[in-house]
């Protein structure tokens, strides 16, 4: 495997859904950004870069102290509380308040960083604290001085306007992934699963399938619309999933309802000292409703994916 | 062509030249913030590119992609002619476009294969139905993946190796449950 040619130039930024990094390679700087599952890169040519501008933010001194004294308050319920679970409960939330406090005031004074070049105007996100800037800025000057020189002290002024961003070029077209196609598959596959409880409750095991797989369907419904943005440019499709939820909320409110009754059941054999166990079924009691909800489920299922088949063809023609 | 101008990370005011490159912060003139601004002789080349020459004879060489104008460079990845347009300097090759868009060099993006794998072996188990598809292809996907370039950064394979320590784990599992599920079938339940 080759040998990168990258060394690391900041620690890692983190953020809720991944990090981003600097690192240094022979003539440019890269930007790294990951989501965990991917990595974007952006690169800074050492020539091409014009200026590094490092703008210390203003102390947090009031917010730090603030924190700091309500974590210290919200510890001393330890003295109000008689339950053993919530005492811990108060500590260790506590205790993690405390410590996100003093690790934000260890860290030192924060930053902002920006890097100029003749079209782009890159926040470095990594580059966020005066300490790191300080690093940032005595490691890449010298680099960048080898091949660009220095600007002369004495310099004419000259015009300078403000930023104006390059146009964006054109985004080249590409398929969007599958995930729409899932969905609807899971729709149809979650219906039969619903049809065969309704008409088969003896084959109360598909319970424990079908919780697991509705979740899912919640899970890929959300994933599906948050990661619509720029990727589907998909239209019916969407709409058609967006109808089906009104399919899914009805099944998700039936499994709130036999699962709220299961578990009264439990209290109640548990206050009557009655060990026999009781088996979680959802969907075994068929009515009109449900009925209502597993066709919605299929039909939406179908016109999906018959949909997802159409607007692929016609938007992404091979 | 004026030069875009250096301004202030917070308030974006243009920092004045006199604040340029000097070894203490000092305070920007907008927001009152301290400010440290490094600044190069890259602000002064403002190089815009060359439009294309138009054919002036037969004679003359045409661009491949645009046939009316004068060929001013070969890619040196395809050979093919190009216009001053077309060409596209790349750490001081001559490419067209077409072999620009090839080139692994400027890769922008890479799917990251081993937390993927990581991923599958271990959150399917929250749900525990799901992992029993989902440790297989974990599995399978670290044999497939193993020796495709991860990270350009220097990455190692820990992440591919626990995954398919507990992708194992979990097809172990599975595979024992089947066995003792077999074996209560064919003895009968204990009395």
């Amino acid at each position: 495997m080759a040998r990168s040619i990258y060394t690391k130039l900041t620690g890692r930024h983190r953020s809720l859904f991944g990090f981003s990094q600097l690192w240094l390679a022979p003539d440019h700087v890269m930007l790294l950004q990951s989501s965990r599952f991917t990595e974007q890169y952006k690169r800074f040519a050492l020539s091409d870069i014009q200026s590094i501008v490092v703008t210390e933010l203003p102390p947090r001194a009031v917010a730090q102290a603030v924190i700091i004294l309500a974590a210290l308050a919200w510890m001393g319920l330890w003295f109000t509380v008689d339950s053993r679970f919530a005492k811990w409960v108060i500590e260790i939330s506590g205790t993690l308040a405390l410590l996100i406090a003093i690790v934000d005031i260890a860290r030192g004074q924060r930053c902002r960083c920006v890097l100029h070049t003749r079209v782009s105007r890159e926040p470095l996100e990594p580059v966020s604290r005066m300490r790191i800037a300080r690093r940032f800025l005595a490691e890449i000057r010298p680099r960048i001085e080898a091949l660009q020189g220095v600007l002369p002290p004495t310099l004419e002024p000259f015009p300078l306007e403000p930023f104006a961003p390059e146009a964006p070029p054109p985004e080249t077209p590409s398929s969007p992934g599958y995930l729409p196609e899932i969905v609807f598959g899971l729709f149809l596959a979650n219906a039969l699963m619903i049809w065969a409880l309704m008409r088969f409750p003896q084959a109360a095991d598909l319970s424990g399938v079908l919780l697991t797989t509705m979740f899912a369907e919640l899970l890929l419904i959300a994933t599906a619309f948050l990661r619509r943005k720029g990727r589907d440019g998909r239209v019916i499709v969407y709409a058609v999933m967006a109808l089906g939820i009104l399919g899914i909320a009805y099944g998700f409110y039936e499994v709130a309802r036999e699962l709220v009754g299961w578990y009264m059941t439990v209290l109640e054999k548990a206050r009557n000292n009655d060990h026999s166990i009781t088996p979680v079924t959802i969907f075994t009691n068929p009515n009109r409703a449900q009925a209502i909800a597993v066709a919605w489920r299929a039909i939406a299922g179908v016109i999906g994916l018959g949909a997802a088949f159409y607007e692929r063809r016609s938007k992404w023609p091979r | 062509m004026p030069a875009n101008a250096i301004a202030c990370a917070v308030c974006s005011i243009p920092v004045p030249a006199e604040n340029w490159n000097r070894e203490e912060s000092s305070r920007c003139p907008g927001c009152g913030l301290e400010i440290r601004a490094l600044v190069f002789p890259a602000i002064l080349h403002n190089r815009s590119g060359e439009s294309a020459a138009a054919l002036q004879g037969e004679s003359e060489a045409s661009c491949f992609y645009h046939p009316q104008s004068r060929a001013a460079q070969i890619c040196q990845d395809c050979g093919r002619f190009l216009c001053n347009l077309c060409d596209l300097e790349v750490g001081g090759r001559h490419i067209c476009p077409r072999c620009f868009d090839k080139t692994d060099d400027l890769e922008t993006s890479r799917p990251m294969y081993d937390t993927m794998a990581l991923a599958l072996a271990t959150l399917p188990v929250l749900l525990f139905w799901p992992a029993f598809v989902a440790a297989p292809w974990a599995l399978t996907m670290v044999i497939r993946r193993w020796n495709t370039p991860l990270s350009l950064v220097p990455r190692t394979k820990f992440r591919f190796i626990l995954a398919a320590l507990f992708a194992l784990a979990e097809i172990g599992f599975g595979i024992f449950i089947i066995y003792m599920i077999t074996q209560v079938s064919l003895k009968g339940p204990r009395r």
